[in-house]
């Protein structure tokens, strides 16, 4: 069963987030459930502090992140999202994708054996243009409707911008391994 | 010695709460210097020791046969007895002799004498034949901290907090949570220093605004990105080194006085360092100084310093640029720049972090202190004294945690700069036909190879019945408590076998080794070793049923009649225990007055989300957080289900 984190923060269950009234929730919520306010509990008491205090933290993290949210989302409506299953991910991440991906990713190790910092950010580039275009789409069908096909349309864009965000995460890995 | 330290009011004179009030310290551990302070008429300040020094040297001497020494006198005894006399120990928490050897640059001017032995924990030779380790020179120091806590406040204290480098590792947090212990002090909670910093001058200035800390100790740096809101103290991101700080200055600053003297390379390294360290501190405000050592006059001046040390300080930049990376900040968005840690005196220092924030950084209060003084306010809060109820700090796990993978790489479960206490957890699978065990590697760091990152733990799953290769579910979950220490557990799905463990064995202490370590004190014979574990399961006992009591008075109303007489019952059977028995009745009533209590618990909690949201149902709530966990791991299982060797 996939938990309830929009109703847990008593937000809407949609795309569309009040950032600054989450954040406010957020730390509503934190002051209740810490552990810090019930350090002079009993320690059953202090043991559902640490609990419920992880969940909040892990629930405040999905909403506030544009992917997990998205992710989420998904699923709360009751349309897993192909990652669950990895042997299912193999066969439904679309052959077009996985051919783009691979290409994108040769262009970056050429660019990085022959450590050509122009072409690195032209890939990084590339891959955040990509990025926005997936946006620009999810958006959009999150405001259109929940029917399925739109859903899974959704899901597509999403497992792309997985694929998008690995490799933006990988290059500024790298940048911080170089500043050290 | 009797256990006069340890003698609690008996139950019944008074009640824990009212006992303890005013009672929580806060404890500065540092590289050089540590000190304690306490809340009192509801300000932080720091406790003097009876020669009126509040700043107690982090420097043990051992003695064949003696209690040991701590402080300045040890300090002054260090260039006669330099094996002996231990320093900067801090530096060597949670390490193993490897690690420690593997830094020569360390050892350049110590004169340790290291036991070269295979242990996870690293040992000094001392006093003849003794072995110790950091955690029991940790231990020394935070014992004559607690006795001059105890002298000057009249008897037994409630807890103390405790602060550790921000980036320190689980390793690291673990040894001085046993140091702690080893000390008879009950460890409220571990708190990040520049965290402690910013509680301090957050609530001295009652502000609001994004903030960061630049804590530059004797032996460690941190910097952490604080959002101040209304009292919350939500850290955004922190970075650092553990193994860079004023010493490194004192140290360049020596080989820069043998340079200039070849004649002094003879000399013990305590004493070059303790020169260079007087020169250093004349530097800070003038711009020569003038030192004499065997009869040779060296002059320094300040530009010569500043050369000599301007690596160190530069070292400090990449984390400084990491963590407002990771707090998607730029340094002009800053409200401020805070300096805390002795080493932030010098002069060169104060100028980078001016040229690195693009702005003049705030230091009015006492960078010796303020570390300690937040950490006082916070055991204040937890202690349940305060009058700032308001006040929360909200921290983050400075170095991520992950699981080695085949070939070599790691996967990492929870990143850095999490919100603590957190966890995820993360499904692996068999890679070959037949295989009936996992071996778990859990390590910590940013590096993609598990072997440039820090080991923390090796535990194995065994007994798996034989399937085929990717047919077993391994869930392997992690949890990192408001310490910011790791629990992990692991458990195969199709046959339900499980392993649990707190990431401890490779290098924490376990109960028979504490009490070996404090017989070798010289100063516990074995029936005070009795004593205080009945005491401190008695002080425990009383702490829980203070708890209980507060909370059936305020909302007894929760429970039906059956469940309160139940709980009644186990209360009354605890104190009966309290009164007579020895310390393992009392643990194993107290664990049964636990299980009753659970459902109080609970409800009383679903009361307070209530409260915070405000006229919710509380029933779905409870339902949404109920299985609230272990999306974390969805977000990264993109691929394949990550092979585990």
């Amino acid at each position: 069963m996939t938990p309830d984190y929009f109703s847990l923060f008593e937000l809407p269950e949609q795309f569309a987030i009040d950032r600054a009234e989450l954040e406010r929730r957020y730390l509503a919520l934190s002051r209740e459930l810490h552990p810090d306010r019930h350090a002079t509990g009993t320690p059953q008491e202090r043991l559902q502090a640490v609990q419920r205090t992880t969940d909040l933290n892990l629930a405040y993290k999905v909403l506030r992140d544009d992917f997990l949210r998205a992710e989420h989302l998904l699923r709360r409506l009751g349309f897993e999202t192909s990652e669950k299953e990895s042997e299912d991910s193999r066969q439904t991440v679309d052959g077009g994708l996985l051919m783009e991906i691979m290409e994108l990713r040769e262009a970056l190790s050429d660019a990085r054996t022959a450590k050509d910092e122009r072409q690195i950010e032209a890939v990084r580039t590339d891959v955040r243009a990509r990025s926005e275009r997936a946006w620009v789409a999810i958006r959009g069908g999150f405001s259109a409707g929940e029917d399925e096909a739109t859903l899974q349309a959704i899901a597509t864009q999403l497992t792309s911008l997985r694929y998008y965000r690995r490799i933006l995460e990988e290059l500024s890995a790298a940048d911080e391994e170089r500043e050290g | 010695m009797s256990g006069g330290l340890y003698d609690i009011a008996e139950p019944g004179e008074s009640t824990v709460k009212e006992a303890c009030k005013g009672r929580a310290i806060g404890i500065d551990l540092g590289t050089t210097n540590s000190l304690v302070a306490v809340v009192k008429d509801a300000s932080p300040v720091a406790l003097a020791d009876e020669s009126g020094d509040v700043l107690l040297p982090s420097v043990v001497r051992y003695r064949a046969g003696a209690s040991a020494i701590v402080g300045r006198a040890a300090q002054a005894d260090a260039v006669q007895h330099p094996r002996d006399t231990l320093s900067s120990v801090k530096r060597f928490m949670g390490r193993s002799a490897a690690d420690v050897l593997a830094r020569a640059g360390e050892r350049r001017f110590a004169q340790y004498e290291l036991v070269d032995a295979k242990e996870p924990v690293v040992r000094f030779r001392v006093a003849g034949d003794r072995e110790v380790t950091p955690i029991e020179v940790s231990a020394e120091i935070l014992g004559t901290l607690r006795a001059r806590a105890e002298a000057q406040l009249g008897g037994e204290l409630e807890g103390a907090v405790i602060t550790v480098p921000a980036y320190f590792d689980d390793a690291q947090r673990q040894a001085t949570k046993d140091a702690a212990r080893l000390a008879g002090l009950h460890v409220l909670r571990l708190v990040n220093e520049p965290t402690a910093a910013a509680l301090a001058y957050g609530l001295d200035k009652k502000v609001n605004g994004t903030f960061a800390v630049y804590d530059l100790g004797g032996g460690t740096f941190d910097v952490s990105i604080l959002k101040l809101t209304d009292g919350v103290f939500e850290v955004k991101a922190t970075g650092g080194d553990t193994a860079l700080g004023g010493d490194d200055f004192d140290r360049a600053l020596a080989e820069l006085l043998v340079t200039k003297v070849p004649q002094l390379a003879g000399r013990g390294g305590n004493e070059l360092v303790a020169t260079a360290r007087r020169a250093k501190h004349a530097l800070t405000d003038s711009m020569q100084a003038a030192i004499e050592l065997d009869g040779h006059q060296l002059v320094f001046d300040r530009a010569e310093l500043d050369v000599a040390i301007a690596p160190i300080i530069e070292r400090t930049g990449p984390p400084c640029r990491r963590a407002l990376r990771d707090a998607e900040l730029a340094a002009g968005e800053l409200d401020g720049v805070i300096l805390v840690g002795g080493a932030t005196r010098v002069p060169a220092v104060r100028a980078y972090v001016e040229k690195l924030f693009g702005r003049a950084p705030l230091c009015d209060l006492d960078p010796d202190q303020v570390v300690a003084l937040g950490a006082a306010v916070q055991a204040d809060l937890l202690a349940g004294g305060s009058i700032q109820d308001d006040v929360l700090l909200l921290d983050v796990l400075p170095l991520s945690l992950g699981l080695e993978m085949m070939g070599g790489v790691v996967e990492k479960i929870i990143h850095r700069n999490s919100t603590i206490p957190c966890g995820a957890k993360q499904t692996f699978t068999t890679y070959a036909d037949g295989q009936t065990g996992f071996d778990l590697h859990v390590v910590q760091g940013e590096r993609e190879t598990a072997d440039a990152n820090r080991s923390l733990a090796r535990f194995k799953l065994t007994g798996i019945p034989p399937m085929a290769a990717g047919m077993a579910r391994l869930e392997v979950r992690f949890v990192v408590d408001a310490d910011g220490l790791l629990q992990v557990s692991a458990r195969e799905e199709t046959s339900g076998l499980e392993a649990q463990v707190a990431v401890k064995p490779s290098y924490g202490l376990t109960d028979e080794q504490i009490e070996q370590m404090l017989i070798a004190s010289y100063e516990f014979a074995e029936e005070d070793l009795v004593q205080r574990q009945r005491s401190e399961a008695r002080v425990e006992a009383e702490r829980i049923l203070a708890a209980l009591d507060g909370a059936l008075r305020t909302d007894g109303a929760l429970l039906s009649a059956d469940e309160r007489a139940q709980i009644d019952e186990h209360v009354a059977s605890l104190k009966a225990a309290v009164t007579a028995a020895a310390h393992r009745p009392i643990r194993e009533r107290i664990e049964a007055l636990d299980l009753v209590t659970k459902p109080f618990a609970e409800r009383r909690m679903n009361r307070d989300i209530g409260k915070a949201i405000g006229g919710r149902e509380v029933g779905t709530v409870e339902k949404s957080v109920e299985h609230a966990q272990g999306t974390e791991a969805h977000e990264r299982r993109a691929k394949e289900h990550g092979e585990i060797r």
